[in-house]
């Protein structure tokens, strides 16, 4: 179940860089054509390994919330704006983004990342913590946040990732990287409206 | 219904994965379990073994662990250099009666690790055996999928004949920046609830020690900082007793260019902080081991980054206040420690087996040198 989950995975993220760089957006109703393509690459065989090995190689299992981000991105491909992923997922990914990298990454001697681990003693408050931020999260109206801890903690729970850490779920730089780009360009665009806006 | 399940759908997914989340939690206590107290012979031993010449042009970083009849299982990797794709890892069985080694087989190449991992693989290096109180072997080894070394991952696969046999490779995770940048090189500890430590260093960016906890099954339970990112790395752990770890680690600056020591009173758990030693250490590996009288031994490189040839001896140091002061009592390369010495001496390992030490290390990357003494041959260095 791990191996298919991850090739799964690796699948939608090599889809995901296929569609963004081919601009399939702009494709309409021959969207099709770009999936095919992108399908047929994936398992295109590169020496003795295919393309999705190569995937997997260089990104390892993904987390949970960037499968969400990439799915969203793949079906907003589709139905152009059917879904916006809301803000506060994508500060509180690169909230966790700047906690977490400069301290797992050897900036001091505590290890955020080790709590994660279930024999941590820190691992059953992290796991309640979350709980907690995902059901508050969704009192007031953040369900993209709350649906992406939730899965992450059910993930976690089934062991559907190779790794036994629970951050793992949450959190890589995949999905930080995906959140800064989207706040660039959501940024480039507002300015670009406001410009059209004053031209009037 | 339906929009009952629609408005709940979430809260509901939240304390399931909470539920789920908490089941898996552990809560041992770290204990470091001793090795059993051995019988000392009063006459010295002292047998030096060359082996592995010629079985691939270069080969390095030998690891050993004890089989139950007394021999010794050994691995390393192999091929026409260091990284290089054709590098595959080996194994050889010591045989204690005939005093030999035999003919190295290998037992994993990149190919192999790839089909095993379900990923790209691009090299292999470091592996570390450790053989389990249960009776299963594992062996732990490095791979790459991208970059150099500073991208390397550690996986680990089994055994349960002794090393005839393995099974298949199992990949574990130990940072969130995609899995990026852990290695293997010296010594694990056991835990007396069956849980080992692998001692693993982190060299993308910061480059640190730490521990990581793991059960049989190869899971990481947890892991435990021994130092932050000041090149500190490859950490060699010595146990004292049931709660006292010693780690010595290498230097990989150009500032202070002396092995770095660090002590936890909590088997390994929480470390103190950590200190530069006396011991020059030109960016090489070193190995510390406690021999049967609770004395600290270490094997390194006794020179710094500004010789010619700095890793072209072989010391062995002696230590009786757990490490904070060594003391060279044997040369086991290059006894004059001439500058001119050709040669290259590196990435020591030791296996203690009961009163009899086996170290090993690699000569000129052409070979390895396995040196067999006991106790009472240490007791004449003092």
């Amino acid at each position: 179940m791990i191996t298919l989950f991850a090739m799964f995975s690796s699948a939608l993220i090599f889809m995901a860089i296929c569609f963004g760089l081919l601009q399939v957006k702009r494709w309409g109703k021959y969207w099709p054509i770009a999936y095919v393509c992108a399908a047929v690459a994936l398992v295109l065989p590169i020496n003795n390994w295919i393309m999705i090995e190569f995937v997997r190689g260089f990104f390892s299992d993904i987390s949970i919330t960037t499968l969400f981000l990439v799915v969203c991105y793949l079906y907003n491909t589709i139905k152009p704006n059917s879904i916006q992923v809301q803000p506060s997922l994508k500060w509180f990914v690169l909230a966790l983004g700047v906690f977490m990298f400069p301290m797992t990454m050897g900036a001091t001697m505590f290890d955020p990342f080790a709590m994660g681990y279930t024999a941590n003693p820190a691992y059953n408050y992290l796991v309640v913590t979350l709980a907690g931020i995902a059901l508050i999260a969704w009192f007031f109206s953040h369900p993209h946040l709350a649906l992406v801890i939730a899965l992450a903690l059910v993930a976690n729970g089934v062991g559907l990732l190779e790794s036994e850490n629970l951050w793992s779920y949450l959190i890589d730089p995949v999905a930080v990287i995906i959140c800064i780009f989207s706040f660039i360009f959501a940024g480039i665009n507002k300015a670009l409206r406001l410009r059209k806006s004053t031209e009037f | 219904m339906y929009i009952l399940f629609k408005r709940f759908f979430i809260p509901v997914l939240a304390i399931f994965g909470l539920i789920l989340s908490l089941t898996l939690s552990h809560d041992d206590e770290v204990v470091v379990s001793l090795a059993p107290e051995s019988t000392l012979e009063i006459t010295p031993i002292f047998e030096r073994y060359e082996f592995g010449e010629g079985n691939t042009p270069a080969m390095h970083s030998m690891t050993s662990v004890t089989l139950p009849n007394g021999n010794l299982l050994g691995a390393w990797y192999g091929g026409t250099g260091e990284g290089k794709p054709d590098v595959k890892l080996f194994t050889s069985v010591f045989d204690s009666q005939r005093l030999s080694w035999s003919q190295p087989v290998a037992i994993l190449d990149r190919y192999q690790a790839s089909d095993q991992l379900n990923r790209f693989i691009k090299k292999l290096g470091n592996p570390v055996l450790y053989r389990h109180p249960s009776g299963v072997t594992l062996l732990f080894y490095v791979t790459v999928s991208i970059g150099g070394w500073a991208t390397s991952n550690i996986n680990v696969m089994t055994s349960l004949d002794d090393g005839q046999t393995w099974h298949r490779s199992k990949r574990l995770v130990n940072t969130p920046f995609l899995n990026i940048s852990t290695l293997i090189k010296n010594d694990v500890i056991t835990y007396e609830d069956g849980t080992f430590g692998l001692p693993v260093y982190h060299e993308l960016i910061g480059e640190f020690s730490h521990i990581i906890r793991l059960d049989l099954a190869g899971n990481v339970l947890d892991s435990y900082r021994i130092t932050d990112g000041d090149n500190t790395i490859q950490p060699s752990l010595m146990v004292y007793d049931d709660k006292t770890v010693v780690a010595m680690i290498r230097d990989s600056g150009r500032d202070i260019e002396k092995v770095h020591r660090n002590i936890s009173y909590d088997s390994g758990v929480t470390w103190e902080e950590y200190q530069p030693t006396d011991v020059d250490n030109p960016n090489s590996a070193v190995f510390a081991f406690v021999d049967n009288n609770n004395r600290s031994w270490m094997l390194f490189n006794d020179s710094n980054r500004q010789r010619e040839r700095p890793r072209n001896n072989l010391a062995l140091a002696v230590s009786y206040d757990k490490g904070e002061t060594w003391k060279v009592v044997k040369y086991l390369e290059n006894p004059e420690k001439e500058d001119s010495h050709e040669g290259r001496y590196g990435y020591p390992w030791v296996t203690k087996q009961g009163d009899i030490f086996h170290v090993m290390y690699t000569w000129d990357r052409l070979k390895f040198i396995h040196l067999r003494f006991n106790q009472a041959w240490l007791e004449t260095l003092l």
